[in-house]
C-alpha cells in the first residue's frame, strides 16, 4: 500500500498548472481531494510520475450565486458543499447528494470537482450533474470552454477533459421554481459506492409532469440520463403507475456489472426501486 | 475472475484472406492497442506484453503466447497465453478458439475465449478490468475491421447485412491506426459509441 | 457477643476508595488509548531497524518454478531478499503450527493459496522495501484450484499438500484422503441413532457458517531484535499469549527461552487473531540474526483480511428427534470444517473441532453424536479466531438454528419451546450427553425476563398482524437465542497449547506504602485488564485498585501463562488473581496479629483491614501491614508481601444469556433494519458492570456485522474477495442498532470468586439470535433457513424467489 515515487508539485495558478500538465504529458495527474487517486496510486494501479496538487491555486474554491446561475469551483469540498447556507436554500439537491457521499472523513477532503473528472460510474456528482443540465468550465492551454454535463461522461474513467486542461468550476442553473429534487442512494453501508442511485429533478404544473430528469448512478459504465423514463412521465400526472414504469423503463435502460453488491438483476431491480424512491421524494419536495 | 467472450466478426473477405489474416500473429496483436509481440520464439511460441492506460490506471502485462493447435483445414486456431503483470501481483491467462467460416458476404471470424485473472487486478481492480477488457475489445474489432479492410481493398466484395451477435463492418471514416492510450480517443469513441453500443452483451463476467 | 456498631456511611466511603469488585470503575487505560499515547508495535523504532515487505503469490494453487531475487537484491537500501532456500539451512521454511499441523514459511516449492509467503525483503524503510518487492520475478506454472471443500474430498481432487503424500495418519488420527485432515467424533452413536429410529418427530438441517475474519484496527506485526554480543532475541509482537511464542520461538531457533523476550505491548484488538505465528513473524526473526539488526513487520490490512487466522467455514447438518411436545430426544450433527491449505487452527491440542461439543446448548438433551471431518482447501488458513470460544460459535449458531426449526415443524412458539427444552436448574452441575459438566445455570428466568422487558405477546400479535396485510411493505422477524457458552479454556488435563496445560498465573507484590504491583500470564488486547484485574485484589485483598499497578506481555517480567482468548482470562487468570490476593490476605492476617498481640484466629477481615473480632476498635490497615512486612514480622516469617499463584482451573465455566431481536425486512430492496434488541447476559460475579456493557457492546455489534455483511467469498480461481475494507462490512454509528442490556447472577460454583467470563457471549450469542430473526420474518411462507450474511441483495433474491419483492 505504498505508492510508487513521484514527484509532487503545488503550483500557485492555473496557468503553471497547465504548464506542468504540457510539460509532463501523461506522466502527469492532478490531485484534487486524492481520496479517488491515492488508493489507486497506493495499489499501485496508477504511477504518475509527477502530482501537481491543486490546492494552493486561488479563485477555483466557493460557492457563488449570480441571479439564478450558481457556481462552483472545483475544488470545494463535499464538506463546504454539504455546510452551505446558499446551496440548502437554492440548490438542496447537492447538500443531499453530498450528505451520501462516502464518509465525513473524506468529505473534508474530496471535491466536486475531483468527484466529476475522475470519471469512476461510482461517484456520486455525475448523475446528479446530468440531472441538472450542469456545465463544467475547462481550462487549457488554448484558453477556456464550456463542456455540458451531457457530453462530459464518455466511459468508465474516461471524460472529455484534455490531458493539458483543468476543471475550474462547475455551473448550474437553479432549478425553476416549485421545482422538487431527490438523491435516492442504496449502499451496502457507510462510505460505499452506490449498489443503485437516481437522481430526480421535478417541476409540475398543475398536477402534471411539466419537465423531468432522471439520472442513474452506478448501473452503466458511466452515470447516465434515463430518458426513456423522461418521456414517460413528461405531461402527465405523476401517480403510482406513472411512477412504476418509469422505474421500469429506467430498469430497461441500464447495464449494470455484477459484483459484491449484487448480480445484475438486483442491481437492475435497485435502480428502478431508487428511480422510484426519488421520484416519490422529489414530487413530495414540489411546489408547483 | 473469469471474463467469457464470445465474438464475431462478419467481414467481406474470402475465407481464405480471413485466415490468413488470423494467422498473422504479429498484424494481429498489432490491433490490440497496447500489444506487442517482443520475442518469436519459433512458429507456435511467442512473447508479448499488453500495456493499457484507463484514466490514471495503467494495466501491464508481459507473457507467452502458444499456438496449441491450428488446423488450416477447418480454419481455425487454439490458442493459449498466460502472463503476468509488471509487479508480480497479478495473473492473466486467455484460451481462445477462433475459427473462420465462410458466408455468403465472405467470411466470418468467430472467437470464444476465457480470460482468467488472478491476484491484485482480481481482488482489486475488478472494475477496472471490466472497462479495460471492454475498451480494448472494442478497439481490437474496430482495428482488426479496419485491417481486413485494407486487406479486402485488394479483393472487393459485397457488403454484409447485419445479424443478431454478428458485427458488420462499420462504415467507418478514415481510422487512426491502433492507439496505446485510449484517452485520445475520447471524442472518437462518443461518435462512434452509439452504433457500437449493443456489441458487449455477450460479455459475462463471473 | 456486643453488637459491633457499623458506620454505614464510612463504610461507603472505604468501598469507593478500594473500587473493589461490582464497582463501575473507570479504565485505566483509556486516558492514553483516547489521546493517542498508547504504545503499539509500530510504535516501536529502534536505531538501526529495518523494515520489511512479504511478497505473496497471486495464485491459490501453483509452483514455484524460478524465484529471480537478483534485481531486487541490487536495489539500492536494500539489505536482504529472503526466500525458502535461505531458510532451510536454518530449517525455518516449515514451521510447526498449533494444530499439530505444519505451515511454509516462505513457500517451499509450490503456494497453496493466494497471497502465500513466497519472499521476504529487508531494506531500509517501507518504501524502499515496496519498490523492491516489485523487483522480485517469480515463476510460477498455475495448478488446478479447488476452492469447495466437498469437491477438495472427491477423488480426483487436486493434491493440496504434496508435504503430506503417503501420510495416512495425521495429528488427530487417520486421514482417509489426500486432502483429509481429521474426524473427530463424541457422543454415543448408536444411542443416538436408536433414538432418531424411535422418534415421533424429527428434522434435519443443513447449515453454513461462512468464512468470516476478526479484522482487527491494529493489523499484526512484530519489531525482532537480535543483538548479537548478547546473544539476546527480543520481540515486540502482537500476540494474544507471548509466553507461548516465547516458547515456540526458542524450539523454532534453538535459543534457549531465558535468552528470548517477548513483549506484547498495546495491542488494537485481538480476537483471537493474534494467536497464532504467521511467516512475518518467522522471517523478522530470521533477517533480525542474520543481518544484526532490528527488524520490523507490520502487514497491510488486506493481508491481514486475507492471510490470518480466519473464522469459522462451518458446513453443518443438524437434526434433532423429538416428541410431539417438542421436548427433544437426540441431537445428530455432522460437520465438513473447511480449515484451508494449512490447518493452523488455534484450539488446544486435543480438540481438533475446539469445543463445538458445547452444541446440546441450554437444553437437557439425552443422547447427542457429532462427527467432525476437517478438509484442505486452496484458502488461507486459521478457522478458529473472532471471539468463538473455540468453535462455540458454531455450536450455538447450529442448536439455536436446529431449536427454530423444530418449533416451526411442529407450530410450537419459538420461545415455549426453549423453555419446554432446558435444563432445569436443580440439575445443575449438569453433565452433557457429549461428556461436558456446566458448573451452574438458572435459565427459565433470563429468558421470562427478557420477554416481560420487551412484551413478547404483543410482538407475535404485531408480526400476526402484519402477516394478514398483504399490502405491508416490511416483514417483521422476531429472535430469540438462549445460548450456553464454555469457557475458560482449561484443566491441563484436557486443555493443552503445544504440551503446556492451560493453566495460568499472577504475582502479586505489596510495596512497604501499602501500593502494590500486579502481573499476570494474561494480556490484555482492549479487554481492560489493567481495571478489572486491580478491582479483584482490591475486594480480596483490601488495597486500593488505585494504587495498584498492573502489567501483563512481558515474558521477562510476568508469570508464565496461555495468553488471553477463548473470554479465559476472567475464569482462569482472574481465579489466580484472587487466589494470591488470599495468600497476601493471609499473610497480612498474621502479621496483623503479631502487630496486635493477639492469635491469627482471632483476627477479621474487613474492607481494607484486619482487626479484632469482638473488639473492632484494635485493627491494622492493610496500609500499616504492608509497612511492617518490611520490618517487623513474626519469628520465623520471611520479610516482605508477596504471593504468587499458578491456578489450574477445575473445570470450565458456563455464563448464558438470553437475546431477543425485532427486525424489519423491506420487500422493495431486501434492506433489514434491527429494530431492538434485547440482551441479557449472566457471567457470574460481574467485576465491573461498565466494563460488562462495553463488552456486551461490542460483541454484539460484531455479531451484527458478521449477521449481515461480512463475508470473504472465493471465485473459482481462489480469488479471496472482500478482502478490504471497502467491501468488508465494519459498522459505523450510522448503521449500528440501539443495544439494550440486561442481565441476571448465576455465580460459578468452582471459581474463587464466581466469575464466569463474559466477553465473547454476546458475539456468541447475537449472531444466530439475528439470523433466527430474519428466517422467522419468512417463516410463515414456508422458510426454514437461509444462509448468512443477511445482505441486502440476498435478501431480495429470497423476496424474489418467494414472489414478493417489491
Amino acid at each position: 500500500m505504498i505508492p510508487r515515487p513521484f514527484a509532487y508539485h503545488a503550483p500557485d495558478s492555473i496557468g503553471a498548472a497547465i504548464a506542468l500538465l504540457s510539460d509532463f504529458g501523461d506522466q502527469a495527474k492532478l490531485l484534487a481531494g486524492g481520496h479517488s487517486l491515492l488508493p489507486m496510486m497506493k495499489l499501485r494501479f496508477a504511477a504518475p510520475e509527477h502530482l501537481i496538487d491543486l490546492r494552493r491555486i486561488k479563485g477555483i474554491r466557493g460557492i457563488d450565486m449570480q441571479g439564478d446561475e450558481i457556481s462552483i469551483g472545483a475544488m470545494t469540498t463535499e464538506r463546504e458543499i454539504l455546510a452551505s447556507p446558499l446551496l440548502a436554500m437554492h440548490l438542496p439537491l447537492l447538500v443531499e447528494t453530498a450528505r451520501q457521499i462516502a464518509d465525513p472523513q473524506v468529505r473534508y477532503k474530496g471535491t466536486i470537482g475531483g468527484d466529476i473528472a475522475h470519471g469512476d460510474p461510482g461517484n456520486d456528482h455525475p448523475a446528479v450533474m446530468l440531472a441538472l443540465d450542469a456545465r463544467f468550465v475547462l481550462v487549457g492551454p488554448h484558453g477556456e470552454r464550456v463542456v455540458p454535463a451531457a457530453d462530459f461522461f464518455l466511459g468508465t474513467y474516461v471524460t472529455a477533459i484534455e490531458p493539458d486542461e483543468v476543471m475550474t468550476q462547475v455551473r448550474i442553473s437553479k432549478p425553476a421554481v416549485g421545482s422538487g429534487a431527490c438523491y435516492a442512494k442504496l449502499k451496502r453501508k457507510t462510505g460505499d459506492f452506490a449498489t443503485a442511485a437516481a437522481a430526480v429533478v421535478l417541476r409540475m404544473d398543475r398536477g402534471i409532469c411539466a419537465d423531468i430528469a432522471i439520472a442513474l448512478t452506478n448501473v452503466a459504465p458511466t452515470a447516465m440520463r434515463a430518458e426513456a423514463a423522461e418521456n414517460a412521465l413528461r405531461g402527465r400526472p405523476v401517480e403510482d403507475a406513472a411512477i412504476a414504469e418509469a422505474g421500469d423503463l429506467a430498469m430497461a435502460a441500464c447495464e449494470p456489472a455484477a459484483d459484491l453488491r449484487g448480480d445484475e438483476a438486483y442491481k437492475r431491480a435497485m435502480a428502478g426501486q431508487m428511480v422510484r424512491r426519488a421520484l416519490r421524494t422529489a414530487l413530495s419536495r414540489c411546489t408547483g | 475472475m473469469k471474463i467469457t467472450i464470445d465474438k464475431s466478426l462478419d467481414l467481406a473477405l474470402s475465407p481464405d484472406l480471413a485466415w490468413a489474416m488470423l494467422n498473422d500473429i504479429e498484424g494481429v496483436t498489432a490491433c490490440l492497442p497496447g500489444a506487442k509481440i517482443t520475442e518469436t520464439i519459433d512458429e507456435t511460441h511467442f512473447k508479448g506484453t499488453v500495456s493499457v492506460k484507463l484514466g490514471p490506471a495503467t494495466v501491464s502485462f508481459k507473457g507467452n503466447i502458444e499456438i496449441a493447435e491450428r488446423d488450416a483445414k477447418a480454419r481455425s486456431l487454439h490458442i493459449i497465453g498466460t502472463g503476468s503483470d509488471m509487479g508480480g501481483t497479478s495473473g492473466a491467462s486467455l484460451d481462445l478458439h477462433a475459427v473462420v467460416e465462410a458466408t455468403d458476404g465472405g467470411s466470418r471470424l468467430s472467437g470464444k475465449s476465457d480470460v482468467t485473472v488472478t491476484g491484485k487486478v482480481a481482488t482489486f481492480g475488478a472494475r477496472l478490468m471490466n472497462s479495460v477488457s471492454d475498451v480494448l475489445l472494442q478497439k481490437f474489432f474496430a482495428n482488426l475491421a479496419m485491417r481486413a479492410e485494407a486487406l479486402q481493398a485488394a479483393q472487393p466484395l459485397v457488403a454484409t447485412a447485419a445479424t443478431e451477435n454478428v458485427m458488420s463492418l462499420p462504415a467507418a471514416p478514415a481510422a487512426p491506426a491502433a492507439e496505446t492510450n485510449l484517452n485520445a480517443l475520447a471524442l472518437a469513441w462518443a461518435v462512434i459509441k452509439d452504433f457500437l453500443a449493443n456489441l458487449f452483451r455477450r460479455t459475462k463476467a463471473t | 457477643m456486643n453488637e459491633i456498631a457499623r458506620d454505614p456511611a464510612a463504610d461507603l466511603g472505604r468501598l469507593e476508595r478500594l473500587e473493589g469488585i461490582g464497582c463501575a470503575r473507570k479504565r485505566r487505560e483509556d486516558p492514553r488509548f483516547i489521546q493517542g499515547r498508547g504504545t503499539y508495535v509500530d510504535d516501536i523504532h529502534l536505531p538501526g531497524m529495518l523494515f520489511g515487505i512479504m511478497i505473496r503469490s497471486p495464485y491459490a494453487h501453483a509452483r514455484i518454478k524460478s524465484i529471480d531475487t537478483s534485481r531486487a537484491k541490487a536495489h539500492p537500501g536494500v539489505h536482504a531478499v529472503l526466500t525458502a532456500e535461505d531458510l532451510k539451512p536454518f530449517k525455518l521454511h516449515w514451521m510447526p503450527t498449533l494444530a499439530g499441523d505444519v505451515q511454509a514459511v516462505l513457500a517451499d516449492g509450490k503456494v497453496s493459496f493466494q497471497n502465500q509467503e513466497v519472499a521476504f525483503v529487508v531494506a531500509e524503510d517501507r518504501y524502499i522495501a515496496a519498490d523492491a518487492a516489485e523487483m522480485v520475478e517469480v515463476e510460477y506454472e498455475e495448478l488446478p484450484v479447488v476452492v469447495d471443500p466437498f469437491k477438495a474430498m472427491l477423488p480426483d481432487a487436486p493434491v493440496i499438500r504434496d508435504d503430506l503424500a503417503g501420510k495416512d495418519v495425521g495429528a488427530h488420527g487417520a486421514r482417509r484422503h489426500h486432502n483429509h485432515i481429521f474426524n473427530w467424533q463424541i457422543g454415543d452413536r448408536d444411542r443416538t441413532d436408536r433414538a432418531f429410529d424411535a422418534a415421533a418427530v424429527t428434522v434435519s438441517q443443513d447449515m453454513l457458517y461462512p468464512r468470516v475474519h476478526p479484522c482487527p484496527l491494529e493489523t499484526c506485526g512484530c519489531v525482532a531484535s537480535y543483538d548479537a554480543v548478547r546473544g539476546d532475541l527480543t520481540v515486540w509482537i502482537t500476540s494474544q499469549a507471548p509466553h507461548v511464542v516465547r516458547t515456540v520461538v526458542g524450539l523454532l531457533s534453538s535459543i534457549p527461552e531465558s535468552k528470548i523476550r517477548i513483549i506484547s505491548p498495546d495491542i488494537g484488538g485481538g480476537f483471537g487473531n493474534k494467536v497464532g505465528v504467521y511467516p512475518g513473524y518467522v522471517t523478522a526473526i530470521a533477517a533480525s540474526i542474520v543481518l544484526g539488526r532490528p527488524v520490523k513487520w507490520i502487514e497491510s490490512r488486506n493481508e491481514n483480511l486475507t492471510t490470518t487466522a480466519f473464522a469459522r467455514d462451518y458446513w453443518m447438518t443438524g437434526e434433532l428427534a423429538a416428541d410431539t411436545d417438542g421436548r427433544i430426544k437426540a441431537l445428530r450433527v455432522k460437520v465438513l470444517a473447511d480449515h484451508g491449505a494449512f490447518d493452523a487452527c488455534a484450539d488446544p491440542t486435543k480438540w481438533p473441532a475446539g469445543m463445538f461439543h458445547v452444541c446440546t446448548g441450554s437444553y437437557d438433551i439425552a443422547n447427542a453424536h457429532v462427527s467432525v471431518d476437517g478438509v484442505y482447501t486452496n484458502k488461507f488458513p486459521g478457522g478458529v479466531s473472532y471471539r468463538c470460544s473455540f468453535r462455540v460459535t458454531e455450536a450455538v449458531y447450529l442448536i439455536e438454528r436446529m431449536i427454530d426449526v423444530l418449533a416451526q415443524k411442529l407450530g410450537i412458539d419459538k420461545a415455549e419451546i426453549r423453555l419446554r427444552n432446558f435444563i432445569p436448574k436443580d440439575k445443575f452441575p449438569y453433565h452433557s450427553a457429549l461428556g461436558l459438566d456446566y458448573d451452574s445455570g438458572d435459565y427459565t428466568p433470563a429468558l421470562q425476563k427478557v420477554m416481560k422487558a420487551v412484551d413478547y405477546d404483543a410482538l407475535r400479535a404485531e408480526q400476526a398482524a402484519k402477516r394478514a396485510d398483504p399490502d405491508c411493505p416490511t416483514l417483521m422477524g422476531i429472535g430469540i437465542t438462549t445460548f450456553t457458552e464454555i469457557v475458560g479454556a482449561g484443566p491441563s488435563k484436557s486443555c493443552d497449547i503445544l504440551g503446556i496445560g492451560m493453566f495460568d498465573s499472577c504475582e502479586i507484590r505489596v510495596h512497604p506504602d501499602g501500593s502494590a504491583i500486579a502481573r499476570m500470564g494474561t494480556i490484555s488486547q482492549g479487554q481492560g485488564h489493567q481495571t478489572t484485574y486491580a478491582q479483584i485484589i482490591a475486594t480480596e485483598a483490601g488495597i486500593p485498585a488505585s494504587v495498584i499497578q498492573v502489567e501483563e506481555g512481558d515474558t521477562s517480567t510476568a508469570p508464565y501463562g496461555l495468553g488471553t482468548y477463548g473470554s479465559r482470562s476472567t475464569p482462569v487468570a482472574g481465579a489466580a488473581v484472587a487466589r494470591a490476593s488470599h495468600k497476601i490476605r493471609e499473610k497480612a492476617r498474621k502479621i496483623a496479629a503479631h502487630l496486635l498481640e493477639v492469635s491469627p484466629d482471632d483476627m477479621e477481615f474487613d474492607l481494607d483491614q484486619f482487626r479484632v473480632k469482638g473488639d473492632p476498635a484494635r485493627a491494622k490497615s492493610m496500609k500499616e501491614i504492608a509497612w511492617a512486612a518490611y520490618n517487623n514480622v513474626p519469628e520465623g516469617m520471611e520479610m516482605g508481601l508477596e504471593a504468587v499463584d499458578y491456578y489450574d482451573p477445575p473445570n470450565f465455566t458456563f455464563p448464558f444469556g438470553a437475546y431477543l431481536a425485532v427486525v424489519d425486512v423491506l420487500k422493495a430492496t431486501g434492506e433489514i433494519k434491527v429494530r431492538r434488541f434485547y440482551a441479557l447476559d449472566d457471567c457470574g460475579t460481574r467485576i465491573n458492570p461498565m466494563i460488562i456493557e462495553g463488552q456486551i457492546h461490542g460483541g454484539l455489534t460484531e455479531g451484527f456485522a458478521v449477521a449481515f455483511g461480512q463475508e470473504l467469498p472465493y471465485d473459482e480461481q481462489g480469488n479471496v474477495l472482500g478482502g478490504t475494507l471497502m467491501d468488508y462490512f465494519l459498522p459505523t454509528a450510522v448503521e449500528t442498532p440501539h443495544w439494550e442490556t440486561d442481565f441476571t447472577v448465576t455465580p460459578s460454583p468452582h471459581h474463587p470468586i464466581g466469575a464466569k467470563g463474559v466477553a465473547e457471549s454476546p458475539h456468541v450469542g447475537s449472531i444466530p439470535c439475528f439470523s433466527n430473526a430474519v428466517i422467522d420474518a419468512f417463516a410463515h411462507l414456508g422458510v426454514t433457513h437461509t444462509g448468512m450474511p443477511h445482505n441486502a441483495y440476498r435478501t431480495w433474491q429470497q423476496l424474489l424467489a418467494l414472489n414478493i419483492a417489491g
